[in-house]
């Protein structure tokens, strides 16, 4: 927060301040007026041009002032009109000045008058934001289609939406040195862990940065493991997949400015499931939620066992795959490991620049990058047909799971090199340490390879399969609450 | 980053001169895939071995099966093969070889002590993999003909295989062969692969069987139920 400034009882004194504050910025308005009946009552009104709706600071705020007959220069002035002439709906004063300026910053009005030593802060944001529509990184073919935008306001909005209780708290921090983010902090009470909410009011409290842009920031700055490529929070942009993780225990923190929401604590198995499992049937569900599994083995693994069986273990492939593959190598400038590499690298090229230009000619980019050149590539014996099925298939089963692709590309680059060295024995070297290395997590006290469950039974309930809704009478084990049935017991 | 954290940096150096070492390594680049092995003994002490080898270009621009002959001699079978592997650039690779074809008269003449010596020495070869005899004097089974993929080692290890399963023959893998030398009480059965004219055709066949009793060559023909057992 800025230091802290008293407001000056002289208009003047207030207005020479902020305008040597926004000195040449056109986009803060400063309107000064008196009252019709008594011109020794002079006002201003400040404002960010762009932020605040003009209309209403004219017609809901200046108007009523201006107009008023009965209003007398006196020491009652102030408290007359924030009480009885203003007629929003969301008013509040205070002396401090830094206070008035955030508000002020953050798209309020602020009335001042002559002679009384403090400000109100009148609620006139109209801004243009983002309309509610489906987030594109987690479509679903049946369920909710409404995402957050970058509104804290709106997102929250849309979660109070979603679970009409007044259990549902939010507690609001502001984060960011120079930025003062707003950043609420949601989850239900009586289902979410104390322990685990005093610890996240904890590390969004320690958060100490210029300026928060997007969740990502505050994700890393409270993340568990520093240096693990997982993640030790959640993040989505659905307001369905929000509340149904605060109904399990957990907590949510939106941050204003992004669309993502942040949900803690968050385990290994959270990366593959998917909100529309639970708008599908549970058969249909748990069937996509086994691709999820085999598509993450692949996509480690693929490339790094290819390498192993035909620089290390020849001896284990099928003899006819073993000629089509030594025939596609005939002529090859590279060693299996290189291309293989090579072609990684171009494939996340691909794919890093088909998300970045515009989706009318990523059709056209898609088949120029994909078809065209692993096509000319074969052609010219650059790189072998194998390895662009491995590394093609690997990239796209990769894909299943668009959270986890952080963490993939280094597994997969990892087994690839251990692989390469050692062989089927250096690549399950790199299965157990990946294996120890999401072990040794934890999600706010969580450990990251928990099944969240109760008991044996619970296991196949809403871990690695999907159960029916019926059977899933329990919540998952996030947090110490005796609250732990979500249906009646039979 | 903490000193811990330097730990990693050997790791990764050893990885990636671990990983930098496969590019020179080329192994599957610099082999040429034996599919069938031929040994004939030749008058004297004097082996001929010929080895099918697979045409892994051919066949990726043919999308057939297609193969060549490499053929070399000794006074050992070994030695024999040791000449054939100095013939080809490649380093000849035994690792899936199919099938192994033996002189049926050498069999007949001096049992399998020289094969089984051979197996043993050479280091890729499995020891489940099919041995069948064939008569030298009916032709050349490697130059003759297959009717599936015109691989004679690929085809005629999946015809023994098939006669394995329909009963009309008896397994006789490379491990029995062994087994056999020097056991009185060792019954071993071997496939015969014979050669014929079927229209234009030069086709190599799985004819009949040789049967053999600790080592001796008993008859030639059909299996009876004592031999299948």
């Amino acid at each position: 927060m800025p230091e802290k400034k008293l407001v000056s009882s002289r208009l003047k004194e207030n207005i020479d301040y902020l305008q040597s504050l926004f000195q040449n910025d056109i986009t803060v308005k400063i309107r000064q007026f008196a009252n019709i009946g008594d011109s020794d009552i002079r006002l201003c009104v400040f404002f960010v041009d762009g932020l605040t709706s003009e209309e209403f600071i004219s017609e809901d705020i200046i108007c009523p002032i201006m107009r008023s007959r009965d209003l007398k220069n006196d020491t009652d002035l102030f408290v007359t009109i924030r009480d009885r002439v203003l007629i929003g709906c969301n008013i509040m004063s205070t002396d401090d000045m830094s206070e008035l300026l955030t508000s002020f910053l953050r798209g309020d009005a602020i009335l001042l008058v002559d002679g009384h030593p403090q400000g109100i802060i009148i609620s006139a944001k109209n801004w243009t934001i983002r309309t509610v529509g489906e987030p594109d990184s987690e479509k679903v073919i049946q369920g909710p289609h409404e995402g957050f935008n970058e509104s804290i306001m709106t997102n929250l909005s849309l979660i109070r939406r979603k679970i009409t209780n007044p259990d549902l708290k939010y507690e609001f921090f502001t984060v960011g040195r120079k930025s003062f983010t707003l950043i609420c902090l949601c989850y239900m009470e009586g289902l979410c862990d104390r322990q685990i909410l005093e610890e996240m009011r904890a590390r969004i409290r320690n958060v100490d940065i210029d300026c928060i842009i997007d969740a990502e920031y505050v994700e890393e700055l409270i993340k568990d493991g520093r240096y693990s490529p997982f993640k030790t929070t959640g993040s989505t942009e659905r307001p369905d997949v929000v509340a149904a993780k605060l109904m399990e225990g957990r907590a949510a923190i939106v941050i204003n400015g992004s669309p993502v929401v942040i949900t803690a604590p968050f385990v290994f198995l959270e990366y593959f499931t998917s909100g529309d499992d639970y708008y599908n049937d549970a058969y249909y569900a748990t069937f996509n939620r086994i691709l999820r599994f085999i598509g993450f083995f692949f996509t480690i693994s693929l490339p790094a066992l290819y390498i192993a069986l035909i620089t290390h273990h020849i001896q284990m492939l099928p003899v006819h795959f073993l000629i089509a593959v030594a025939g596609s190598r005939q002529g090859m400038p590279f060693s299996s490991l290189a291309e293989t590499l090579i072609l990684i690298v171009i494939f996340e090229m691909v794919r890093e620049g088909s998300a970045k230009i515009p989706s009318s000619i990523g059709t056209a980019f898609s088949i120029v990058g994909g078809i065209v050149l692993g096509e000319a590539a074969v052609s010219a014996h650059f790189v072998s047909l194998p390895v662009i099925i491995i590394v093609a298939f690997s990239g796209i089963t990769g894909l299943i799971i668009p959270q986890l692709k952080g963490p993939v590309i280094v597994i997969r680059l990892g087994l690839l090199f251990l692989a390469a060295s050692m062989g089927i024995f250096g690549y399950f070297i790199g299965i157990m340490m990946l294996i120890f290395a999401v072990c040794s997590l934890e999600s706010f006290g969580i450990p990251y390879n928990s099944l969240t469950v109760r008991n044996f039974r619970q296991i196949f309930s809403d871990t690695f399969i999907r159960d029916i809704w019926p059977n899933m009478k329990k919540r998952p084990v996030v947090s110490e609450t005796e609250d732990i049935h979500r249906q009646r017991e039979d | 980053m903490k000193i811990r954290h330097y730990i990693i940096i050997p790791f990764v150096i050893l990885m990636l001169i671990f990983g930098l070492g496969s590019f020179s390594k080329g192994h599957l680049d610099n082999i040429s895939i034996v599919t069938c092995l031929e040994i004939r003994k030749l008058s004297g002490d004097l082996y001929t071995v010929r080895a099918e080898i697979a045409d892994t270009v051919g066949s990726a621009e043919s999308g057939t099966s297609q193969s060549n002959i490499l053929s070399a001699n000794g006074p050992s079978i070994g030695e024999a093969f040791l000449q054939l592997s100095r013939l080809d650039s490649s380093s000849i690779y035994t690792g899936h070889v199919r099938l192994i074809l033996y002189d049926l008269a050498a069999a007949r003449e001096d049992g399998f002590e020289e094969l089984s010596e051979f197996i043993l020495d050479t280091k890729d070869i499995r020891f489940n993999v099919p041995v069948a005899l064939y008569d030298a004097d009916s032709g050349d089974i490697l130059e003759a003909e297959t009717l599936i993929t015109g691989n004679k080692g690929l085809d005629l290890e999946r015809g023994i295989r098939n006669a394995v399963s329909e009963k009309t023959n008896v397994s006789s893998e490379a491990f029995q062969v062994i087994n056999s030398v020097g056991d009185e009480d060792y019954r071993l059965s071997l496939p015969v692969i014979s050669i014929r004219e079927t229209g234009d055709k030069t086709v190599a066949y799985i004819d009949d069987t040789a049967v053999f009793y600790g080592g001796e060559f008993q008859r030639r023909g059909g299996i009876d139920s004592h031999d299948s057992r």
